[in-house]
């Protein structure tokens, strides 16, 4: 026999031991055979697909598809894992839940692993409840109850891995355990079966039963109607009591709350209102200042262009040899408002000029003024004459006189004394002693 | 009685139905037949 034969004996053989094993629910050695048979011939299809009902069998769906698609790969013609694929992709949801309850399983380990037994045994109770065939989520629902020492829920669990895999190693393992602490495993009736000896008086209490005291009577009708009112009574009264005033008082704190935020907004508009009232008020002060600087330099007589315009007047009367108007202009000039340098070296070359021959015109001028009463005026034109000729004593004289009748006899006196003492005009100065008093 | 974290030890996860693809990429299908052709192959370059 060559050994391309031998092996395909060997393979049957393993096939055949498989076969039968599976028939007899020994799910786990089935599989077993089944394994070692592929790892002789890779091509036993059947091997191969029965490998793979044994996993879905045992919940195993992921592991029951490689088989079935590796199968497909190898003998794509004339093969059983067409009919398990199209049955399992056809069936609308079966994947969807077969996908859940894999993950709820996966999920239950991890809980278990980092010591979260409760929630472990939540995600199991649901794999269970969707896939009751799944072996693993099963058994380890067992160990937990186990551990727990609830061994009617895992004796449960168990039993039910033993119906699908009668042979299954750790549920017998579980089993016996179970065996050990002295319980009992009833094994899990039909719901019919159950129904029935529910009917039955007598019989063992169960985890779910309710125990009805004897003094327990049914209502009557009426008696349900006053139950109902005393109830409604009652709930409205709860309202009344105690829902009522701690809405109240939520709906008054909110109150407050916005009437606090107000304030605050408030306060703040305020501080802010101030702040511009003092910026209007700093701004006005500055406009007030800039409107009397611009006043003092444009509008009055006495302004900065006022005394520009009065250098222009007597240049233009030179320019016209109008020289008394150039006079009369320059007694009304301020020349310490011209700041331009320029300007001032014209005004030099006026006073220059003025006090070589304004002064006999400057007294006429005042004369004109006092014959017309304008005493003001007179001193005026009188104060400018002796400012640009120092010497003139006739002008002093007058102004001292004009002094001397508004009743202002120190400035008179002062006058007076300067042309007795100064003075070589003897005339003028018998004059002022006269008037003087002496 | 039950050792739980040494019988923990022995569960594993499932394999997920998202996961098939790969399981099947990573499988490895090498059969006796296989192994006896490698050997045939190496004896006969030597």
């Amino acid at each position: 026999m060559d050994y391309e034969r031998r092996i395909r004996v060997i393979a049957n053989s393993y096939y055949n031991m498989g076969l039968e094993k599976a028939k007899l629910r020994d799910l786990t050695g089935s599989a077993d055979c089944l394994k070692k048979c592929l790892h002789f011939n890779k091509y036993m299809t059947d091997a191969r697909n029965l490998l793979g009902l044994i996993y879905y069998e045992v919940g195993e769906v992921g592991d029951a598809l490689v088989q079935w698609v590796i199968s497909k790969n190898l003998q794509s013609e004339d093969n059983r894992a067409d009919y398990y694929l199209e049955v399992i992709q056809k069936k609308k949801g079966t994947m969807d839940l077969e996908r859940r309850a894999v993950r709820r399983f996966n999920q239950a380990l991890a809980y278990v692993k980092s010591e979260s037994e409760d929630l472990a045994i939540l995600q199991l109770n649901k794999a269970v409840e969707d896939k009751p065939n799944y072996v693993k989520a099963q058994l380890l629902f067992a160990l937990l109850y186990i551990v727990r020492e609830d061994y009617q829920k895992a004796g449960k669990a168990v039993n039910k891995v033993l119906q699908i895999d009668h042979t299954h190693p750790k549920a017998l393992y579980y089993k016996s355990i179970m065996k050990e602490t002295g319980t009992r495993v009833k094994p899990e009736r039909e719901p019919e079966k159950r129904k029935l000896k529910n009917v039955v008086s007598h019989r063992q209490m169960q985890d779910d039963d309710v125990i009805i005291p004897p003094s327990y009577k049914e209502s009557t009708r009426d008696q349900a109607v006053l139950n109902i009112l005393a109830g409604l009574l009652l709930g409205a009264a709860v309202v009344f009591f105690m829902v009522m005033p701690a809405n109240t008082k939520s709906i008054n704190d909110n109150h407050n709350k916005e009437m606090l935020k107000y304030s605050e907004q408030l306060s703040q508009a305020n501080q802010k209102a101030d702040l511009l009232t003092q910026q209007l008020n700093s701004l006005e002060s500055e406009k007030k200042t800039a409107e009397d600087s611009l006043a003092s330099l444009t509008n009055n007589s006495d302004s900065v262009l006022a005394q520009y315009q009065s250098v222009i007047g007597i240049l233009q009367a030179y320019k016209t040899d109008d020289f008394p108007s150039a006079v009369k202009i320059y007694a009304d000039l301020n020349s310490e408002l011209i700041a331009s340098a320029d300007v001032q070296a014209i005004i030099v070359e006026i006073k220059k000029d003025m006090a070589q021959k304004g002064c006999p015109i400057l007294e006429s001028l005042g004369d004109k003024a006092m014959e017309a009463g304008d005493s003001q005026s007179a001193l005026n034109y009188y104060a400018k004459c002796i400012e640009l000729k120092p010497d003139s004593w006739q002008a002093k004289f007058k102004t001292a006189v004009i002094y001397k009748g508004m009743d202002q006899k120190d400035q008179a006196n002062g006058l007076f004394s300067d042309i007795i003492n100064n003075s070589k005009d003897e005339t003028l100065s018998a004059k002022a002693k006269t008037e003087r008093g002496f | 009685m039950i050792d739980f974290d040494s019988e923990i030890k022995d569960y594993r996860p499932s394999l997920e139905v998202d996961a098939v693809e790969d399981a099947i990429v990573r499988s490895d299908l090498t059969d006796m037949n296989d192994l006896m052709m490698n050997l045939i192959k190496e004896v006969s370059k030597e």
